[in-house]
């Protein structure tokens, strides 16, 4: 290879690389820039309190389990980032992950466990076939989830909902809607249809034709949960949100775009520039037509706004747009400020892609 | 393996209080207050936060048996020879509350 063409293989922001699928590799690199946000490596201690006692006899030599395992996190971490072998970095990281929590029944969270199984499975995942292992772990959070419920008294009469948002969260849009209805009846809704929609992923996930629709339901269940109560449980909203990115059937060839205007050697220059995949290719000839935009995948061609979702739906640069700008949200404001903005972003996002749920879908191989 | 591990700790989970590894987050929500005693002196939330690396009062969003796990391990393995009391107040899902005390 080049120099070039290595360089752009090694850059960060190419998402092509021969052994993984872009929206996987994208899923394993925005989880760790997520968790590495969010302070994980600070986290990273000798072993205490473990799940294996065994992890105890590493107390006798202090720091040799804290060093290994901050650098093998870091340095699977950064490997992934530039595309270094990714599927073996992503079981390294996933791995490392899985036993960091093992070491430390006080660390232990869902939002970690989630990530060291996206990250284990991920790797696990080979580039042509289909990731069903990815969504077997998805189906297995969801039934996971809805079988700790079902076997709970206070899920079927209301009582957790009704505690968790009128006691812990003061949340006053449930105070107030539940005041119309009778004694517990919204806390009982709330509680079955938890259930309901968990189970129903869970099940769906499964199914293959189901995926666009359950990608959907997934987005919207936790997004609504989200909104009313401005609480992401650590950041397994992020993590999830992140996963759904499993659901994507990247398109295998090359995207063209055609445009009705002419397009000036300046927007091409840094069109081509910000094409870090190399995955579009923006096309010489105007359109003819009255269409504004077409864009050409595989042998399927779409047109307008139609066109313009699906562009922003298979760009890795939209995605990493996103996420930048839901950390630097989270960053500069606090409180109502932050979740205001980022609730209303998410819905606005939501509302700008929801027509694709009741377009014509366009079924495309595996990269 | 991986994937029949997770299965096997759900099910697992039907059979043992806590509820690690299995998904179940909020699955209950229960209001803590720790107290821990040494030697008769009683210790402030902030080291029995240091102590147990968890929190010492506030809402537990997972299992509360989590919680009496892990301060069972801790007392029964680094902190054996501290002549250790605990107490934990604790309501679940908003019920009468309750006390657990360590079995030494």
């Amino acid at each position: 290879m080049e120099i070039k063409t290595i360089k752009q293989y090694y850059f960060p922001l190419n998402f092509s690389v021969a052994d993984m699928q872009p929206n996987i590799l994208l899923m394993c690199k925005l989880l760790f820039i997520l968790l590495c946000a969010h302070g994980f490596l600070s986290y990273i201690e000798d072993p205490y309190i473990p799940f294996i006692k065994t992890f105890d006899l590493f107390l006798s030599y202090p720091n040799i389990f804290k060093i290994t395992f901050k650098t093998l996190f870091l340095f699977s971490g950064l490997s992934l980032l530039f595309n270094f072998k990714p599927r073996a970095m992503s079981i390294i990281l996933g791995s490392s992950l899985f036993i960091i929590l093992l070491a430390s029944k006080s660390l232990f969270r869902n939002h970690l466990f989630i990530c060291a199984c996206a990250f284990l499975l991920a790797g696990l995942s080979n580039k042509n076939e289909f990731p069903w292992l990815l969504y077997f772990q998805l189906s297995l959070v969801y039934f996971g989830a809805v079988l700790n419920k079902v076997v709970q008294i206070d899920w079927w009469n209301g009582q957790f909902i009704y505690n968790w948002l009128v006691n812990a969260r003061e949340n006053q849009l449930f105070i107030k809607v539940s005041d119309v209805f009778p004694e517990m009846w919204l806390a009982k809704i709330l509680s079955w249809s938890s259930m309901l929609i968990e189970f129903s992923i869970s099940i769906f996930i499964l199914v293959k034709k189901r995926h666009f629709l359950v990608a959907w339901v997934i987005i919207l269940f936790h997004t609504i949960l989200y909104t009313m109560t401005a609480f992401r449980f650590g950041h397994f909203y992020e993590d999830i949100v992140i996963i759904l990115l499993i659901f994507i059937n990247w398109p295998s060839g090359i995207i063209q775009i055609s445009s009705k205007n002419v397009i000036s050697p300046f927007v091409r220059k840094s069109f081509n520039f910000f094409n870090f995949s190399k995955k579009f290719h923006l096309i010489n000839n105007v359109l003819s037509n009255k269409n504004w935009l077409e864009i050409k995948i595989e042998d399927k061609t779409v047109s307008n706004w139609h066109a313009f979702r699906l562009f922003l739906l298979y760009s890795t640069n939209f995605y990493i747009f996103l996420f930048l700008l839901d950390l630097l949200v989270r960053f500069m404001f606090n409180g109502f400020l932050m979740n205001f903005i980022h609730i209303s972003l998410t819905w606005l996002c939501i509302l700008f892609f929801i027509p694709l749920l009741f377009g014509k879908k366009i079924k495309k191989n595996v990269v | 393996m991986f994937i029949i591990a997770q299965i096997i700790s759900l099910a697992v989970a039907r059979y043992i209080p806590e509820r690690f590894f299995c998904w179940a987050p909020y699955d209950e929500h229960t209001y803590i207050n720790v107290n821990v005693e040494i030697n008769g002196k009683q210790l402030t939330k902030k080291e029995i936060k240091n102590r147990y690396r968890y929190k010492a009062e506030g809402w537990e969003p997972r299992s509360i048996n989590n919680v009496f796990n892990i301060i069972e391990q801790y007392e029964s393995t680094y902190g054996r020879n501290d002549n250790t009391n605990v107490l934990v107040k604790y309501s679940t899902n908003g019920h009468k509350e309750r006390t657990w005390r360590l079995k030494q």
